[in-house]
């Protein structure tokens, strides 16, 4: 196999009824089983080297599957480190498309030098909340966070989203733009690209595009989690997930859903580009705000249940730059006997998907526009690996 | 789940800062827009199309073994193919 991270082969066909979109996944579903037969401890330590793109959420998942499995309850400050971890990583994932991504969409360059500094960032942070190494360990003690050097750390990063992004301080930002009223206020007098991007949507009836009918992934509970991945079919539900026989979304845009201005771009824009995009925006800043709320207090802000579904089993769930991750595991005599992993890509780029109907929704245009809209959509519901886009017009593939 | 896979620096090509990298058998050309201080030899972790940080060999070579194991990568295979991710065009 050439290519182990897998793509997203995503074909948009002209019919007499309007476009049509397939979604093929080459990603690996099975990978996880590579920790069956290891202890805990080895399972915890591996994960982030396979899975290093969203490392710090994959191990706060997996760390929580496996105290939970292991009858482990780590201490609070831990639980908020972890945390804050997690938040410093979407942080940096969502810069990857608001600083590389979102100019391209307006045709000017990425702003590489801007997101090698993030990378930098991130990469000081992280040594400084686990200098050790430990802190995603079942059972990690106190934790070694040096949160004196971690503080003007999340100053820095939010010295560069006001300068590139915002135009003001992250926790301005929440301050004044928290309705509809303050988002458009706030597009007509910023410069930055990412304003300026959002005021040409808005303006150019382009907001509501790639609407569909895909509501959020409800709660789920332990229990009928592990029931639905114990099934015979499981492996098909890992690929193809559904609830309740219907296809779901895990992404920022459902994940801020209750927040005031998310609720007035909803009801104008439906679940369109510009929502998608403006809850990629609003996440950072509530990261921000988040991260130096978990500095300050070192307590956590999430509260998972702290029971086992049944002995040896744990489920973990971590806010991942996507959506929600979700890791389960099942641990007898010290060893992992079976470990799942169901990612949000899997969710939200379902063949009957949100993407896909977005796709499906979008107006028939030239080639040239038909193809920029589609790329929108999908970098604001964003997969987390590379994509293939090709259009099929009556000529054949373009 | 999101791999990014280890890479070896083959070739840079410094007036572009883009960098040809092996990944098993295969070869890649990414960008080194967003990393420092690398150079031909060092290993990488790549992301659609971009080096991301980077590795030293023995971590490289422990992840590389990893996704051996589960099958995801095949040293022998595709020894023929040179796949270009160029960032600016295919990334996620």
């Amino acid at each position: 196999m050439s290519d182990p991270p897998g793509r997203l082969k995503i074909q948009l066909r002209r019919t007499p009824r309007g476009i049509a979109a397939e979604i093929d996944s080459t990603r690996p579903r099975n990978a996880a089983a590579a920790f069956a037969g290891r202890t805990p401890q080895a399972t915890a330590a591996l994960l982030p080297q396979l899975f290093s793109v969203c490392s710090k959420a994959q191990s706060k998942a997996c760390v929580t599957a496996l105290d939970l499995a292991c009858g482990f309850t780590p201490a609070p400050r831990v639980e908020a480190i972890r945390e804050l971890s997690v938040a410093a990583e979407t942080i940096r994932e969502h810069l990857w498309r608001l600083l590389l991504d979102w100019p391209r969409l307006m045709d000017e360059s990425a702003d590489r030098v801007a997101m090698a500094s993030v990378l930098s960032w991130f990469k000081d942070l992280s040594a400084g909340l686990d200098p050790d190494g430990s802190l995603f360990r079942p059972g990690a003690g106190e934790g070694k966070a040096n949160t004196r050097l971690c503080d003007p750390l999340l100053a820095d990063i939010d010295g560069l989203i006001a300068l590139r992004l915002l135009g003001m301080p992250s926790a301005q930002w929440l301050e004044e733009v928290t309705d509809g009223e303050g988002f458009i206020r706030w597009v007509e007098t910023t410069a930055t690209p990412a304003a300026r991007l959002l005021r040409r949507l808005a303006l150019s009836g382009e907001a509501a595009l790639g609407g569909s009918a895909v509501t959020r992934l409800p709660e789920i509970t332990d229990r009928d989690l592990v029931a639905r991945l114990g099934a015979s079919d499981a492996a098909g539900f890992l690929a193809l997930p559904t609830w309740d026989g219907a296809p779901r979304e895990t992404s920022p845009l459902t994940r801020r859903a209750d927040c005031g201005l998310m609720r007035d771009l909803t009801a104008i824009h439906g679940n369109g580009l510009l929502p998608r995009l403006a809850a990629q925006l609003l996440e950072v800043a509530f990261l921000v705000s988040k991260a130096r709320s978990l500095l300050a207090t070192q307590a956590p802000a999430e509260q998972p249940d702290p029971m086992a579904p049944e002995p040896g089993l744990g489920v973990g769930r971590s806010d991942a730059a996507r959506g929600l991750l979700i890791h389960v595991a099942r641990v007898d005599e010290g060893q992992v006997m079976d470990y799942r992993i169901l990612a949000p890509t899997e969710w939200n780029f379902h063949p009957r998907g949100a993407v896909a109907q977005g796709l499906a929704a979008l107006p028939d245009a030239e080639d040239g526009i038909l193809r920029r809209r589609a790329e929108s959509l999908i970098m604001a519901t964003d997969p987390c690996v590379a994509f293939e886009l090709s259009l099929v017009s009556s000529s054949g593939l373009n | 789940m999101c791999l990014a896979i280890p890479a070896k620096i083959t070739r840079i090509d410094p007036a572009t800062d883009i960098a040809l990298v092996a990944i098993g058998a295969v070869s890649k050309e990414v960008s080194l827009a967003l990393v420092e201080d690398v150079a031909e030899g060092d290993y990488v972790l790549v992301h659609v199309g971009y080096a991301l940080n980077k590795l030293s060999a023995e971590e490289a070579e422990h992840t590389l073994r990893l996704i051996r194991e589960i099958g995801l990568l095949e040293e022998e295979a595709d020894a023929d193919l040179v796949a270009n991710d160029p960032p600016a065009e295919d990334q996620s």
